[in-house]
């Protein structure tokens, strides 16, 4: 089965199971991957028709029914690319003579479909390296090469989406503006607007695409950067913290967004991410990057075992408990390694014949009150706490 | 009609919308139009009209205060809105030529905004030159220049010569002077100024006079009759009155072959002017001729040809005989103005062509760098400037100053290229890209300055200048350089256009390097 079949699959299932919102996104998904005006056209006729007929259940499931056939019909015979290295970075470094703060090395492969998240406390390098991968900052040792077509610095920076933590004000209309992006990167005048409200609608802003830059939350402001950066057909992404000023169901969401971005079969860009949010980050990534003072740990990183941090056999959890550490450490006694307290949270290290079944043993026979617990064994988390 | 435009433009030509120089284009062909209007009703010609005043200095002085007003307004405005979307900084895709179209598209917009006088000032004139066909105002210039021999004005030969006796120079009172072979008075009509107009050349105007004068020395009185003629032909046109006719006219002044007992025709019908009123267009030559005969301030009263009268105690001398020709002098000046010197004339097009340019790159540098930079630029480029000057005045000399610049051009320009060439970050090239579009127009003009300066030098130009006070005859290459600095600075203009089609190229791949 192919990437798109297995994806059609699943795009079929969110119609079996009338989850229309998500079928609305992955339908616009496909259109958009048909590159071809009529669906785009019929995609916004439905769109048009939902406004005024959101609850006829009936008629609705049909209509998206039909649609989703014909987009199976028309792709199913669009050769998919071959997924490609985007990027490919050896032992970057980059220092400054000012400052003290220098980063890397860094090595690291990323291939169109992946999204590579980078995690870190604050200060430590992420912005940085999304900066050098941009092409904003040059790195002062070790080779970054970008392995698409570009003629020259700025060809490659047009294909290099960045957008930072303070995006710029847009003014006037988002829809004009969105509109003059899509222009730019050569949509005809009979596709622009269908294109432009097509995006608008994958990104739920169908309801704001008339309101001031002003008049719109952070999260809006960052889903209205995501719609431009989707009409300018990038080849990375690069966004520092798009999760820092959302609710955690608009987390979610927006990091399935960006999963369905990338992973588009037709059409598949890579993604570098940044962020605080470990767990959901760590979810949605191929590979993740820890950096700790400017210097690289990964996490299940395909290419980079060199940077690979050996503690993997080891069990760590991350434990909430009314019990004190003493107490703790006594229930624990003959298997632990360490036991540290961690702002409210217990990390307790055990040696790696222990499995989290084991734990949860413990845990029941000795009936120690939990709160919370999680194993942090593959996650960035235990680099924070070490 | 405008949202309809703007949209037409976004979808299909999003530089077109996001300069948003077709809408003030428009705005501004508006004003133009206005500006045009305006001018060519101000251009009217009151021919009637004999006052010794210039009445055109206040509406020059408003015209151009509004227009600049106009101007700095509609230039914030439209630098609001064309502001608000950057392409080109946030990396859209751009083509080779795209930037230096984004120049040409500013500089049509300054150049049109920056130009509403200049449509007063050309309609204005246009308005005069429309009047007649050339031909026509051709016939009545030398109609009014050749009447002037037979009105009040002042004389040509001085009472006086200066000769070279034994190495001496002595002067030699006179009474009389030789004109084709006779003696005639000082007093005579032959010796009699003529006043020509400045559409004429210095080679049409002694013809004309030739003309009138052989007229009297061959006895034409029939051809001064016609003159006459025509002078009133005119004058009923424009509905001046006078108090003789033609025929009047000529038995008042004809007295062949001496041409000195003649009654003096006045050139206003109100009190008696000076002779020395200044008229636009009007050739104003008496300065060297008033010792021929007394000053008009302290000669007797002619009573023949002049009446007095008290009004209120006030003693006003009147012409006992009159004809309008000051009335026809001035607005036929006027006319032969517009032709000869225009207010829009080639200067005042390319001061105009290098404000626009100014002002262009002013708005392409900060477009194409950041506004940080471009303030650091204009206050560095200040400092440089003051410390340039100082140095250049306790140094002396005329070399240092364009010498100084331009190495501190050509040291910019270097440092833009190493960081083209090594690509690996911008450092202060935003800074000093802002200084090199600025001072690359003077580029040019300072290195013809400067060439200019060391020809005159090597050439002992200077020296003799002082000592005799002669011009460049003597010295080609400094008279060459002379005649062809207008052409010098007008190929600056193309040098200006092909150095930003280079630039413009070189500073997006410039855009593409690291900013750190």
């Amino acid at each position: 089965m192919t990437e798109f079949e297995k994806q059609f699959q699943e795009i079929k299932s969110f119609l079996d199971f009338e989850d229309y919102s998500l079928l609305t996104k992955r339908i616009i998904d496909l259109t958009l991957d048909t590159e071809n005006i009529s669906f785009y056209q019929k995609t916004n006729d439905l769109l048009d028709w939902l406004d005024q007929n959101e609850n006829n259940i009936e008629a609705k499931k049909q209509r998206f029914s039909l649609l989703l056939d014909e987009l199976h019909r028309y792709l199913s015979s669009k050769p998919i690319p071959e997924k490609q290295i985007l990027v490919s970075a050896k032992n970057i470094k980059k220092s400054y003579n000012t400052a003290s703060f220098s980063l890397g090395p860094i090595n690291l492969d990323l291939s169109q479909g992946e999204i590579l998240g980078l995690v870190g406390e604050n200060g430590n390098g992420k912005t940085t390296l999304l900066r050098l991968l941009c092409g904003e900052l040059f790195a002062t040792d070790g080779e970054l090469n970008y392995t698409f077509h570009f003629k020259d610095l700025f060809e490659l920076r047009t294909q290099l989406i960045y957008i930072p933590q303070r995006t710029a004000t847009w003014y006037g209309s988002m829809f004009e503006n969105l509109q003059f992006t899509a222009s730019s990167y050569g949509y005809k005048p009979e596709e622009n607007k269908l294109v432009v409200e097509l995006i608008i609608a994958r990104l739920n802003l169908r309801k704001y695409r008339n309101h001031r830059w002003k008049d719109l939350s952070s999260g809006y402001k960052m889903r209205f950067e995501l719609a431009r950066m989707l009409l300018r057909k990038p080849k990375i992404l690069l966004i520092d913290e798009p999760l820092a000023n959302l609710d955690i169901l608009a987390q979610q969401t927006v990091l399935e967004d960006f999963r369905a971005i990338a992973k588009s079969p037709f059409r598949p860009i890579g993604i570098v991410l940044s962020s605080q949010q470990l767990y959901e980050v760590e979810k949605t990534s191929d590979q993740v990057i820890f950096l700790k003072n400017g210097e690289q740990k990964n996490l299940h990183a395909k290419s980079s075992a060199e940077n690979e941090e050996k503690t993997e056999e080891h069990l760590i959890i991350e434990l909430e408990s009314e019990w004190s550490q003493n107490q703790l450490n006594e229930a624990f006694s003959g298997k632990l390694i360490s036991l540290k307290f961690n702002g409210g949270t217990f990390i307790a290290t055990f040696s790696s014949e222990m499995s989290s079944y084991d734990f949860l043993r413990i845990i029941t026979e000795k009936q120690i009150p939990l709160q919370y617990f999680r194993n942090i064994s593959k996650s960035t988390r235990r680099f924070f706490v070490s | 009609m405008f949202k309809n435009i703007q949209q037409k433009l976004l979808l299909n030509h999003p530089l077109l919308w996001n300069s948003k120089v077709i809408i003030f284009a428009i705005l501004a062909l508006f004003f133009h139009i206005i500006f045009f209007l305006l001018g060519y009703s101000k251009g009217e010609i009151d021919f009637t009209d004999s006052n010794d005043y210039y009445s055109y200095g206040t509406d020059s002085f408003t015209t151009i205060s509004v227009s600049v007003l106009i101007t700095i307004l509609m230039f914030i405005i439209w630098l609001v809105y064309y502001s608000r979307n950057n392409a080109f900084k946030s990396f859209y895709p751009k083509n080779k030529l795209s930037l230096f179209k984004e120049w040409l598209l500013i500089l049509l917009f300054c150049t049109l905004n920056a130009t509403y006088a200049v449509s007063f000032f050309y309609a204005k004139d246009l308005r005069a030159r429309n009047y007649y066909s050339e031909e026509e105002i051709s016939k009545r210039l030398e109609t009014i220049t050749l009447s002037s021999l037979f009105v009040e004005g002042a004389f040509e030969e001085s009472n006086f010569i200066i000769e070279e006796i034994n190495g001496k120079s002595v002067r030699i009172e006179r009474d009389s002077f030789k004109y084709v072979n006779r003696n005639y008075s000082l007093k005579s009509l032959l010796n009699k100024q003529m006043r020509s107009f400045n559409y004429f050349t210095g080679l049409k105007d002694s013809l004309i006079e030739l003309k009138a004068k052989r007229w009297l020395v061959e006895n034409k009185k029939d051809s001064v009759q016609w003159l006459f003629g025509e002078f009133f032909k005119l004058s009923k046109e424009h509905n001046l009155t006078s108090n003789i006719t033609p025929e009047k006219w000529t038995e008042l002044i004809y007295d062949y072959p001496e041409f000195t007992k003649y009654i003096t025709v006045g050139r206003t019908h109100t009190e008696n002017d000076p002779i020395y009123n200044y008229y636009d267009g009007v050739d104003n030559n008496y300065d060297y001729a008033v010792e021929t005969v007394d000053s008009p301030e302290n000669a007797a009263i002619d009573t023949l040809s002049k009446t007095i009268k008290i009004v209120n105690g006030q003693e006003f001398v009147y012409s006992k005989y009159y004809v309008p020709y000051n009335a026809l002098a001035k607005s036929y000046g006027k006319i032969s103005n517009a032709y000869e010197n225009p207010d829009v004339d080639f200067d005042f097009i390319l001061s105009f062509i290098y404000l626009s340019i100014g002002l262009s790159l002013a708005v392409f540098s900060f477009k194409v760098t950041s506004g940080k930079n471009w303030l650091i630029a204009f206050v560095s480029l200040g400092v440089v400037g003051i410390i340039t000057g100082i140095f250049s005045v306790i140094i002396g000399g005329s070399f240092t100053f364009p010498i100084i610049c331009m190495l501190v051009f050509l040291s910019l320009l270097l440092h833009f290229v190493l960081i083209l060439k090594i690509k690996e970050s911008k450092g202060i090239s935003g800074i000093t890209l802002n200084q090199i579009l600025w001072i690359m127009p003077g580029f040019i003009p300072l290195l013809y300055f400067l060439v200019f300066e060391i020809i005159k030098e090597t050439s002992g130009y200077n020296d003799y200048v002082y000592i005799y006070n002669s011009k460049a005859k003597q010295f080609p290459q400094v008279e060459w350089m002379e005649q062809h600095f207008h052409d010098a600075i007008t190929l600056n203009i193309l040098f200006v256009f092909i150095f930003l089609l280079i630039i413009s190229i070189q500073i997006k791949k410039w855009k593409g390097i690291a900013e750190a």
